[in-house]
């Protein structure tokens, strides 16, 4: 509780607020008694301009042509009304309140011998500015993207869904960060079930920090330890519009750029915006693309390790000898090159995206080419190996989100342990697991593998394929069948 | 993971164990260690042993710029009491997994194929290996001598033997050589017989010889470095024996006959034996027909044909409607000539019916076949065969007058 002795507030706080050189006391006399006033806030965090002119001017050059009497009660809600040039402004009656609002960039006005104060909205977040989408960059679209600030995330979103039912959900999390993390949705098209379920999840976590969405991901995802993910993100405002209105549910976290978008099905990985901005027929010819380079991603390597050493037979004749020519030289047998490569591969790969941008160019150059081509020669490697894994590295780069990308690689390596061990049949067991498993996956509620299975026939329109725009109209027909429960 | 889900992940997870613990064979080669045969050749020996020889064709890596070096063509024999026995033996000198799944000719002496090919397609048609595309070739030498002929103008004798089969093919119907399904569904039924090509080898006299030849070393070296392949004439069989030759000509009546022959050239005389004239026909109908009279048998065969002149060396007018039916006269008596000699070859020489005849009357007349079929080897060379021929040209093949009128 503030006390009403503001020497007993100050001490409080002071003591709250030990060795921070950042919390400013600024202590002020209001009136004809020569009233006690304190304003508490963290300099950096406050738009110090906001509280000079719209707080100190307006009180300090006003006050004394009204009559306030501030001993009585009464004062607090008259500077409020009369003095103070700042739209958000509360009152606050406890101490904790106090430190927590000075924490979100409040300045706090406390006068003596009133046992409440005021907390003034003036707080000034450094944030980049909008920028353009990096990891989902279009031809064709809209090219701003989120920030790390929820503020002008938020902004985005209502620029573009001017409706009154769109809801924004406050929670804070992490006991430390108190990040805000905003749900939002469409009342009305987004299914109860899910905003109730998703709101239990976000209500649940219990964790000192978070520092990006993809931390609230891994807490409120159906099965965290499937391969594949359950919940999408982008940084595009044009796809979370898309989303709340197709009935998916948003997660904003301050201090994240990506946005959650779920649920999630499998189709949803394999989709880009620019299929709709582009017109159907090449439409549906990259979301053709797509699929074939998911399979080629997923098990191009395994197929040429199975066919190599089980099943030679199926190899034509005049390929059958260049291949045999090619890896006349190579010491390993082809499992253990291929692992090599893909290990390799992976490497490069991860050390291009540390180093900045200069260096990293040349680490690609030195690690495509240099390393590929001595590897050949010197004959730890076929070239024939060497194109399987660049084309299927090639191919992993076109499924457009990343997170379902980075499963893919991961899965490839059990796949090709497999072919190296009983080839095809090997293969065609580890599809089955996979399948079984995509099949059997729900992302709040909805099967992940919808719209094949369970079978929806009209949503097919938007899946492999993607119908004309006309046709579209009507939200997915899985995201209103939702008969399974919620896990 | 819910109930089903489990279930099915025990069901896949458990055939799966299976597979790997319960299984027998381990198909795991690698490409290095693999010797591709590409043909196979097989001989009676007179000690009644059976000689397997193959070709084998090992790559042998990367030249200096990165291209694929000449490929190593192994040659190799070896002896064995059957065939299976003779495949082993050739491991003793084989460096390589001798694989057969790209094997695409098997090629019989003989002296294998008189003695009966019945054990080979047995063996064969087991195994996993050998596909059922193999053509089979006979050749009238051992099939040893047949395979260590130089190749002429591809990198190994089995490239040459591809390219001519490939490029008889078509517009040719005087080679015919069968696949290995074919023979093995005509084996099963016993009473047809078939024939496929007759591969064997001239000297060349000529000095025209292909560069790629000298590179071929031991085997054909001395008088044998003048060899060429050829494919001439096919080999006849009946009840797995080989029974015989018939040269191309026959080979096209026997096509002619069996409805099989898609194209083909025939070259006949015209206009009184003065000009000569080619005809390539483009669709072929047959139709056969038995009558029985009493004791008699006689068979109807009638052959109709459509095509075009293809060359023809002639001062006539040809445009004109009789000098059609002339040279369509002329085609059609060249073919019956042609009959006449195959089935005279059949009735007469061989007294084997490969023609399909008894094949017909087996089921057309099924009762009949109960009566005859027991002794139809005696009835055959007496049965009266009547053939009838129709050529039709359909068009001229000329866009405008000629040139040399």
């Amino acid at each position: 509780m503030l006390s009403e002795n503001l020497e007993e507030n100050i001490k409080f706080l002071k003591l709250k607020f030990m060795d921070c050189f950042d919390v400013i006391f600024r202590e002020f006399t209001l009136g004809k008694n020569e009233t006690k006033c304190l304003l508490v806030y963290i300099q950096e965090i406050v738009n110090t301009e906001t509280m000079n002119k719209n707080f100190f001017h307006s009180l300090m050059e006003d006050f004394n042509v009204y009559n306030v009497n501030l001993d009585k009660k009464e004062a607090l809600e008259a500077i409020k009304n009369k003095f103070i040039e700042i739209g958000n402004v509360e009152k606050i009656t406890l101490l904790e309140e106090a430190v927590e609002d000075i924490l979100d960039g409040k300045c706090v006005f406390l006068i003596s011998g009133i046992s409440a104060g005021l907390s003034l909205n003036t707080s000034k977040w450094q944030h980049r500015s909008i920028g353009e989408p990096i990891s989902e960059a279009v031809v064709r679209g809209p090219s701003e993207s989120f920030t790390e600030a929820i503020s002008i995330n938020i902004s985005l979103i209502r620029k573009r869904l001017k409706t009154h039912n769109l809801k924004m959900e406050k929670l804070e999390i992490g006991h430390l960060s108190r990040t805000r993390v905003v749900m939002s949705y469409i009342k009305g098209v987004a299914c109860e079930k899910v905003v109730n379920e998703a709101r239990k999840r976000l209500e649940k976590i219990d964790i000192d920090s978070i520092n990006d969405s993809g931390e609230i991901e891994q807490f409120i995802e159906d099965n965290p330890y499937s391969p594949f993910p359950q919940i999408s993100y982008t940084e595009r405002p044009d796809i979370v519009s898309a989303c709340l209105s197709d009935g998916k549910v948003e997660v904003l976290v301050d201090g994240s750029p990506l946005v959650l978008v779920f649920p999630a099905v499998f189709v949803d990985f394999l989709s880009s915006p620019e299929d709709y901005y582009v017109r159907f027929y090449f439409g549906t010819f990259i979301r053709m693309l797509r699929y074939i380079a998911f399979v080629i991603a997923l098990f191009l390597p395994s197929i040429y390790v199975a066919m190599t050493t089980y099943h030679q037979e199926m190899i034509p004749m005049s390929l059958l000898t260049t291949l045999i020519a090619v890896r006349a030289a190579v010491p390993f047998p082809a499992v253990i090159e291929a692992l090599l490569m893909e290990f390799t591969f992976e490497v490069l790969r991860k050390a291009g995206i540390r180093l900045p941008k200069p260096i990293g160019e040349a680490v690609s150059i030195v690690g495509a080419l240099i390393l590929g081509e001595l590897a050949v020669s010197v004959g730890i490697v076929s070239n024939v190996m060497v194109i399987i894994v660049a084309f299927t590295g090639i191919a992993s780069f076109v499924i457009p989100k990343y997170n379902q990308s980075i499963s893919i690689r991961l899965l490839r390596f059990p796949l090709m342990i497999l072919a190296g061990s009983t080839g095809l049949f090997g293969i065609i067991t580890g599809f089955l697991f996979l399948l079984i498993h995509l099949v059997s996956l729900r992302s709040f509620g909805v099967p992940y593998f919808s719209p094949f299975s369970p079978l929806s026939l009209p949503d097919w329109k938007d899946s492999m394929v993607r119908f004309p725009i006309w046709t579209l109209r009507k939200k997915p027909e899985f995201m209103k069948k939702r008969s399974s429960k919620i896990r | 993971m819910v109930g089903y889900e489990k279930k099915i992940f025990y069901a896949v997870n458990n055939n799966y164990t299976n597979l790997i613990i319960n299984t027998g064979c381990w198909g795991r080669t690698e490409l290095s260690d693999l010797g591709l045969v590409t043909a196979t050749g097989i001989d009676l020996e007179p000690d009644g042993n059976i000689r397997i020889t193959v070709i084998s064709i090992t790559p042998t890596g990367f030249g200096a710029k990165g291209e694929p070096e000449k490929s190593n063509s192994w040659i190799g024999t070896a002896t064995g009491k059957t065939l299976a026995d003779a495949k082993n033996n050739l491991n003793e000198t084989a460096t390589k997994n001798l694989a057969w799944f790209h094997n695409r000719f098997i090629i019989i002496g003989e002296n294998f194929a008189k003695h009966g090919i019945g054990d080979i397609i047995d063996h064969l048609s087991r195994g996993r290996q050998f596909r059922y595309e193999n053509k089979v070739l006979i050749t009238p030498t051992t099939a040893y001598d047949m395979l260590t002929i130089p190749a002429d103008v591809e990198k190994n004798l089995v490239l040459e033997i591809e390219g001519i089969v490939n490029s008889m093919k078509e517009e040719w119907s005087k080679v015919y050589v069968e696949n290995f399904k074919n023979i093995l569904v005509n084996y099963c039924e016993k009473k047809s017989g078939f024939i496929t090509g007759r591969i064997h080898y001239f000297k060349n006299e000529n000095t025209t010889i292909s560069t790629s030849r000298g590179d071929f070393n031991e085997a054909g070296s001395g008088e044998r470095q003048q060899y060429v392949a050829a494919i001439k004439g096919s080999g006849v069989f009946m009840d797995e024996k080989l029974i015989g030759w018939i040269d191309g000509d026959e080979t096209q009546a026997y096509m002619l006959i069996k409805g099989k022959a898609r194209n083909g050239v025939i070259t006949s005389r015209y206009n009184d034996g003065k000009d000569s004239l080619s005809y390539v026909f483009k669709r072929s109908k047959s139709k056969m027909k038995a009558e029985f009279d009493g004791n008699k048998i006689s068979f109807n065969i009638d052959i109709k044909m459509t095509g075009r002149i293809e060359v023809l060396y002639t001062e006539q007018n040809i445009l004109k409607e009789e000098e059609i039916n002339k040279m369509e006269e002329a085609v059609s008596e060249t073919v019956k000539h042609n009959l006449e000699k195959l089935i005279k070859k059949a009735q007469e020489e061989f007294e084997v019916d490969f023609l399909g005849f008894g094949e017909y009357i087996f089921r057309r007349h099924p009762k009949r076949w109960k009566e005859i079929g027991d002794r139809w080897d005696e009835i055959f060379p007496y049965i009266e065969a009547k053939y009838n021929a129709q050529a039709k040209i359909d068009n001229s093949g000329i866009i405008s007058k000629l040139v040399i009128n």
